[in-house]
């Protein structure tokens, strides 16, 4: 039955329509497979800021160690992340902010949508201001504009990816669909060009002695903070994981390519980004401050080219995610549509790459830490809820309930215990990390922060739940 | 839309209905690759 609705066209119609609605997905309608999925999360993980947060492990280690400490912290944060998000966004459909209503509460899960917009719009304000320097990298070399005209060219590009990708997303995840894998090879080729570039020019000796750029006293510190931004960075695609692996035919099938995808392919361009900082200090890894003076102009005009492709297609990756999680909220589900959804998410992004791009960009380390700092508790809250508490069984009418009766209702529509736990997580994190100076602080040298973080919200979470049966018997599935 | 939404929430309380919950074998592909593997990349970068 199920099948034969699916090759119909009204199945199709109902397919692409919850797809990017507040309705869960149905078996039938998952129809990604592990190539999509992992082109997809490859996608979404693998772009221009890979580049730029390789510039800032420069700072703090050399190539060799540098590099296994950045991968590492990449694993187990997309470890933290998947572990969280995946089983339950593909077991039942539901995107990141709807699953973490057992946690949070019906209302208290719109917290949820506060968070990943804020968190989107910075990922997705990196690429553009990436985009629009690109573009006005390129236009200069050939001498299209003057180097005076940057600024303005840049804001014309910014605005014009942006009108491209509500293009694109307007009719919803069609475009994603091939979108995903063809950004995930376009980068991967320009960071293996990149790489083959750094290798010729400066060869491999001196980018191996190359020195750490700004190293702490420390050595272990330097080396935890490395695997931070990796930890950090990598659970900041939770929402990413709910909304994309929802698609997954089945469990088994997305976490493979979600690892590969999400945690194998962004180290690889993590690499890259440090190294290339390593030998042109300057450039911090940001490929359009080097391509061109290392690469020739004509690489450089194509690898810009193929930049500004590839960014517009992760914003649209991060642009679906963060519209479906606005669609999540009933109020807002019931009177925008899903167009709108998408220009509601992209103006803000408008606003922050024209106008406050630069200072943005100088906080780009503190906009990774607030991904840990607020996601890591939220991973650790809900692998408890999922696996220890509810043993991966959802009340699914409690998950859309709007009538204050649903399983997930707990006091006025939200669970104190969850708020609780993810305040323990955060205030752990601050223990250990400063993240807006990076000092580290308590026991951060061997534990890096998001994981106590993430470790601490857990633990509490489960304390709660235990030491309030009442609370707990009043949530079990029916 | 309602009956629509009805129609789904119907079918995803009917286990058959649902993907397969996350099993041990996948589990310990995660751990292996995500979690032990980074672990002792680090434990080895560490005395490097």
């Amino acid at each position: 039955m199920s099948t034969t609705t699916d090759t119909t066209a009204s199945g199709a119609e109902t397919a692409s329509v919850s797809a990017e609605s507040s309705l869960p997905l149905l078996k039938s309608e998952k129809r990604w497979g592990p190539l999509a999925i992992f082109g997809n999360t490859a996608s979404a993980a693998v772009a221009t800021w890979c580049f730029i947060t390789g510039g800032f492990v420069a700072y703090y280690l050399p190539a060799g160690k540098g590099a296994i400490a950045i991968t590492a912290g990449t694993l187990i944060g997309v470890f933290i992340a998947l572990l969280a998000a995946l089983p339950a966004s593909t077991r039942y459909g539901i995107e990141a902010v709807r699953s973490t209503r057992p946690m949070l509460g019906a209302r208290g899960s719109n917290v949820t949508v506060v968070l990943i917009l804020l968190i989107l719009i910075g990922w997705n304000s990196v690429l553009t201001i990436a985009l629009g320097s690109a573009a006005a990298q390129a236009l200069v070399t050939m001498g299209l504009i003057d180097a005076g005209a940057v600024p303005v060219v840049q804001v014309i590009f910014v605005i014009i990816g942006l009108i491209v990708v509500w293009i694109l997303l307007r009719h919803g995840t069609a475009a994603l669909r091939w979108a995903g894998p063809v950004v995930a090879i376009t980068v991967l080729l320009l960071a293996t060009a990149i790489a083959v570039i750094l290798l010729v020019e400066f060869g491999w000796d001196r980018i191996a002695q190359a020195v750490a750029l700004g190293p702490l006293e420390s050595a272990n510190a330097n080396y935890m903070i490395v695997t931070e931004l990796g930890v950090a960075g990598a659970v900041a695609w939770w929402p990413y994981v709910g909304s994309l692996t929802r698609n997954a035919r089945t469990t088994k099938a997305a976490i493979l390519p979600s690892i590969l995808g999400l945690g194998a392919m962004m180290s690889a361009v993590l690499v890259i980004g440090l190294l290339a900082a390593l030998v042109v200090p300057e450039s911090g890894g940001d490929p359009t401050e080097f391509m061109i003076g290392i690469g020739g102009p004509v690489f450089g005009v194509i690898a810009l080219i193929f930049m500004i492709f590839a960014n517009i297609g992760t914003t649209m990756v991060g642009t679906y995610a963060a519209a479906l999680g606005l669609k999540q909220v009933p109020s807002i589900d019931r009177r925008v549509s899903w167009r709108w959804s998408v220009v509601i998410v992209l103006v803000p992004v408008l606003i922050v790459s024209t106008f406050f791009a630069e200072v943005f960009m100088a906080n780009y380390g503190t906009f990774l830490a607030f991904a840990g700092v607020t996601l890591g508790p939220m991973c650790g809250m809900q692998i408890v809820d999922y696996y220890f508490l509810r043993k991966q069984e959802l009340d699914v009418r409690g998950l859309y309930s709007v009538d204050g009766r649903g399983a997930y209702w707990y006091y006025g529509g939200f669970n104190p215990a969850g708020f609780i736990a993810i305040t323990a997580g955060v205030v752990a994190y601050f223990i250990v990390l400063d993240p807006v100076t990076f000092t580290p602080g308590l026991g951060f040298e061997f534990l890096t922060a998001t994981v106590p973080a993430t470790i601490v919200s857990g633990l509490v979470y489960f304390a709660l739940a235990r030491l309030f049966p009442a609370v707990w018997r009043s949530r079990t599935p029916r | 839309m309602n009956d629509e939404f009805e129609r789904r929430l119907a079918a995803l309380e009917q286990p058959e209905r649902l993907a397969l919950p996350l099993q041990k074998s996948d589990l310990w592909v995660m751990l292996g690759i995500a979690l032990i593997l980074p672990i002792v990349l680090l434990a080895i970068a560490w005395g490097w």
